[in-house]
């Protein structure tokens, strides 16, 4: 322990400065939930209106705007994502780092600049594309853009701690190339897979703009697109409004209370070590 | 290369085969095809007619793309260095005097916001923020103060738009800038307390400079997302009112994927590129080269 | 190394061109096969319709229509794929649709002018014949191509613009007679706003999320009002005119003169304001009257006021269309036919929204007083065609009425502006 020493006014002055930011972050979401239990005609909304877990608004989005749809749509598409970026990005990751592709480095800067292009430069040519190839409107299509150069980039940081001296042991003791990826380099970047699971849920999860742009059909539409595409209908009713985003809130937020360490290592792992 | 090697290469090149493919068709393409539109005429219906530089020329005098392009910079100039500040300052605080259970707790409330998304944190601002009615102005009310109208008036649609940007991104840098304080040596912390440095000492000559690295990566990323917002404007106010809120993205979306004019919309992306990239260059230099 | 990287932008490149040359055209739409015997595997149409059942009490439009349809289905031998869009960004979804052969075959339109401009709605005229011409009463009220080829069938003719008055609201405030003329109304607004300072006097929805919508009942009445047309002879916008410049001063004395306050340019739910009671005045369609009374309004209309142009409101002529993509236009004709036609349209105007009916034939009158609208005023209600880039047109002239709204326009300058920015951005 290195700090004991002063705990003066000073300290206490911050630790209720920083309490007061940590409420602000939090208010306007419990303020959402609050809401999401109301039922409200105009823009004053009331402390009598709300009624704590009696979920009408939520039933109003199942059974009158058809929510289990999005719902399993926005599962799909993370599911599908994560595997495929997890997939991705380790094998490439992998070759980039341990075997000796001629001109590689050149190769691997040209993906890494991808990341410097705006989605939008991306985003007008792939729809096009997708419209040529009829994949509007499927799922393959919802998780294409979320394979991204991130991911390669990340991965290839910790494949980098993997020792060489492992590798080359297992190819003498004459393990197969499949063996020795899936047996030896996987497993010791595992938590650095999982923090790359957790990055892509979470904007697979949260996308709006591609979502909107390549599911034109209601029945495709992703959980932010139905939530967003709501709002319009009921001005004045904030109530399943508030619902549809406390709904598309609770998931990340439940998985964020279940796994906050890997959630907050991951992140650090990957913001310190990128 | 000995054929222990270019066996390994061969390997090599099956590992990275299918993801460049991926890559090559569904990312790099895309962009020289962008390229390539916006020096065309094209919506959708009708084969792209090509134009020259008429895109480029009618995007020069656009107005209300030179008003979302000043927006955007002030979206920028405004969450960048806030967030970055605010993440810097409360995690020195909760990793120098803070790192306890309490500190631990706070950490992870900061962090939640980030787990919501941007239609979500729209839908429940827009409540808050409503002129009439609103959580703010009731709130502020009690002290005699407002109504205002947060959203109507174009200096402060902006402002808000830009502070709900930062409450939502600011736990995120937390974490990262958190992680990296704690990643500083002991011992160094241990040497500046030693040497008597006062707090403030310790954090602008110590924890700052160590931070550097991070805080670029920060920037960087910061710049990057900031200057793409599209989401929360798209949500929270739609670029009014009177445009005070557009910005580049929100416009390209608008102009590509509601007006149809695909080949101009281009144009207006490869510019945002471009701006993107400038701005890269010139921070990349005033941060010394310190890439990678 | 470098060659390497040379040759993978330069494949790249390829693929780009590739990719974007390799474009389909819209194909042209006249050559379609003549229904064809009813054989083998029924023919699949798919029909896309906007929801128009408000209510969350009646039958739903996808009931109400499957259950029409199936007698359609039976005797033509086909299926019909109904899909009931919602209203968010319907242009834009009905284009992208229609764009490819996974669209719709038929489809209801609003915007008509780009997909017509594209080429990818097909002709009617061939479907037509003589009885229809005689059927249908506003068929000729429909959107037609370059070649005076009509392109779209309306389906839903009417819902004019009109004003509506809480009279309780009015009663307070000692009005007994509804305004005819600008001035009378601007001075019911003043009286109103003394008798009760907490309720907007006059409700309009500038903050609306698009600019067709915004402009449909808070600009387009009064303009129509003051003498204007949208287009000229030769069928050029004609928005740069004497019209323009009075309603948008107009509507500017009413924010500087207190009657709209400063979140009117962010307003976009002046509906929900009415029916609550926190405004005294709206403009809007006639098909909104019957949610007013079920939520207990007691409101009293106006078809609108007198301006230097007369009497005057707009109203909404919305169509179906075949999509050129379709490949069995006949029978697309023979189910545009079938849904207009009075056996389906008197339930429908009963059931789900009220319309004035379409054919000769049909029952259904719209409540008084719309009805006597229609048949006495008829001539005072005009249509705001679609234009080129209309829909860019209109936010665009959205964004500088609310820039007019907040102080930082004059009139002249917004017409300035937009005229501007439509001339060298949107049709150069």
């Amino acid at each position: 322990m290195i700090r004991r020493e002063r705990r003066g006014w000073r300290f206490v002055v911050g630790v209720i400065l920083v309490t007061f930011f940590a409420f602000l972050c939090i208010v306007p979401l419990v303020y959402m939930v609050l809401v999401s239990f109301a039922e409200t005609t105009t823009m004053y909304i009331k402390w009598d209106d709300i009624r704590l877990f009696d979920f009408f608004n939520y039933r109003y989005l199942f059974e009158n705007r058809e929510f289990g749809r999005p719902i399993l749509n926005s599962l799909i598409v993370v599911v599908i994502s994560v595997i495929a970026v997890d997939l991705i990005s380790c094998t490439m990751a992998y070759g980039f780092e341990k075997k000796p592709i001629p001109g590689k480095k050149s190769i691997f800067n040209l993906v890494l600049a991808t990341m410097m292009i705006p989605t939008q430069v991306v985003f007008i040519s792939l729809y096009v594309m997708m419209r040529q190839w009829h994949l509007l409107n499927t799922y393959i299509a919802l998780v294409i853009p979320l394979v991204g150069a991130f991911g390669v980039f990340m991965m290839r940081q910790f494949i980098r701690s993997v020792p060489n001296d492992f590798i080359e042991a297992a190819q003498i003791d004459g393990c197969s190339e499949i063996r020795i990826y899936t047996r030896i380099v996987l497993p010791m970047v595992k938590p650095a897979r999982i923090t790359l699971a957790i990055f892509t849920f979470n904007s697979a999860w949260n996308a709006l703009l591609w979502p909107l742009i390549a599911a034109t059909k209601n029945e495709m539409h992703t959980l932010t697109v139905a939530t967003s595409s709501l709002t319009s209908y009921f001005a004045t009713n904030y109530g399943p409004p508030m619902a549809a985003a406390t709904l598309s809130f609770i998931v990340p937020f439940v998985l964020y209370c279940l796994m906050q360490k890997e959630f907050v290592e991951g992140i650090a792992l990957g913001g310190v070590k990128g | 290369m000995s054929p222990l090697m270019r066996r390994q290469a061969a390997f090599g090149v099956a590992y990275i085969t299918p993801g460049m493919l991926i890559f090559l068709i569904f990312c790099i393409a895309p962009i020289f095809m962008t390229l390539f539109y916006s020096f065309t005429e094209y919506n959708l219906a009708q084969p792209p007619e090509w134009i020259n530089l008429e895109n480029y020329e009618k995007v020069f005098s656009n107005s209300q793309l030179r008003r979302a392009l000043f927006n955007t910079v002030i979206y920028v100039i405004i969450t960048v260095p806030l967030q970055t500040l605010l993440a810097m300052f409360v995690a020195n605080f909760l990793a120098e005097y803070l790192n306890n259970r309490y500190g631990r707790f706070l950490r992870s409330v900061i962090f939640i916001p980030t787990l919501c998304s941007y239609v979500a944190a729209a839908s429940v601002w827009e409540v808050i923020l409503a002129s009439k009615g609103g959580l703010l102005n009731e709130i502020i009310g009690i002290f005699g103060l407002g109504p205002f109208n947060w959203l109507g008036e174009p200096t402060s649609a902006l402002i808000c738009v830009s502070l709900v940007a930062v409450w939502k991104s600011v736990g995120y840098f937390t974490i990262i800038f958190y992680a990296g304080i704690m990643n500083i040596d002991v011992s160094v912390r241990e040497a500046a307390l030693i040497d008597g440095a006062t707090p403030r000492q310790r954090f602008w000559k110590l924890t700052v400079p160590l931070l550097k690295p991070i805080t670029y990566l920060n920037v960087t990323l910061g710049i990057i997302w900031s200057f793409q917002a599209f989401d929360i404007v798209y949500k929270l106010t739609g670029g009014g009112p009177f445009g005070a809120t557009s910005t580049v993205a929100y416009i390209i979306y608008a102009y590509a994927f509601l007006d149809f004019r695909i080949g101009y919309a281009s144009a207006v992306a490869i510019l945002l590129l471009v701006v993107i990239l400038i701005i890269h260059f010139i921070q990349q230099h005033f941060f010394e080269g310190k890439e990678d | 190394m470098k060659k390497l990287l040379a040759l993978l932008l330069a494949v790249v490149l390829c693929l780009g061109l590739l990719a974007g040359c390799g474009e389909d055209p819209a194909p042209e739409g006249t050559g379609t096969p003549e229904g064809e015997e009813p054989s083998g595997d029924p023919v699949e149409l798919t029909l896309w319709l906007p929801v128009y059942q408000f209510s969350d009490g009646g039958i739903s439009d996808e009931d109400f229509w499957n259950g029409k349809l199936d007698a359609f289905e039976a005797e033509h031998n086909c299926v019909v794929n109904l899909e009931i869009l919602s209203w968010t960004d319907y242009a834009t979804v009905v284009y992208t649709g229609m764009l490819s052969d996974e669209g719709p075959d038929v489809c209801y339109v609003t915007e008509t002018f780009d997909l017509i401009d594209a080429g990818l709605l097909a002709p009617l005229d061939e479907y037509i014949t003589d009885e229809d011409r005689e059927l249908y009463v506003f068929l000729d009220q429909g959107a037609y191509d370059a070649d005076g080829n009509l392109c779209t069938w309306p389906m839903m003719a009417g819902n004019p613009c009109v004003i509506f008055y809480n009279m309780d609201m009015l009663e307070a405030a000692g009005i007994t007679e509804l305004p005819t003329t600008w001035d009378e109304f601007f001075d019911v607004c003043v009286a109103l706003k003394e008798a009760n300072p907490d309720v907007w006097p006059f409700i309009q929805s500038w903050g609306a999320s698009n600019g067709v919508s915004a402009l449909l009942a808070s600009f387009w009445p009064f303009f129509f009002q003051a003498g204007g047309t949208v287009l000229d002879e030769e069928g050029n916008l004609n928005l740069d005119s004497e019209a323009t410049l009075e309603t948008l001063n107009f509507i500017n004395k009413l924010k500087t003169e207190g009657i709209f306050d400063d979140s009117i340019v962010t307003m976009d739910d002046p509906n929900g304001k009415f029916v609550n009671g926190e405004a005294a005045i709206i403009i809007n369609g006639t098909g909104n009257a019957s949610t007013f009374t079920s939520e207990g309004v007691n409101w009293e209309c106006s078809l609108g006021l007198e301006g230097s142009g007369g009497l005057a409101t707009n109203f909404s002529v919305d169509s179906l269309a075949i999509s050129n993509f379709c490949e069995d236009k006949a029978l697309a004709a023979e189910l545009i036919k079938y849904i207009t036609s009075a056996e389906c349209m008197d339930d429908y105007h009963e059931q789900i929204y009220g319309m004035p009916s379409l054919t000769t034939d049909a029952t259904y009158t719209e409540p008084e007083p719309f009805q006597s609208m229609y048949t006495d005023d008829a001539d005072k209600m005009h249509v705001v065609p679609s234009f080129e880039g209309s829909a860019s047109f209109m936010d665009q002239f959205q964004q500088n009425v609310q820039g007019m709204l907040m102080g930082q326009l004059t009139p002249e300058q917004v017409i300035d502006e937009t005229m501007t920015y439509y001339n060298e951005q949107i049709v150069a």
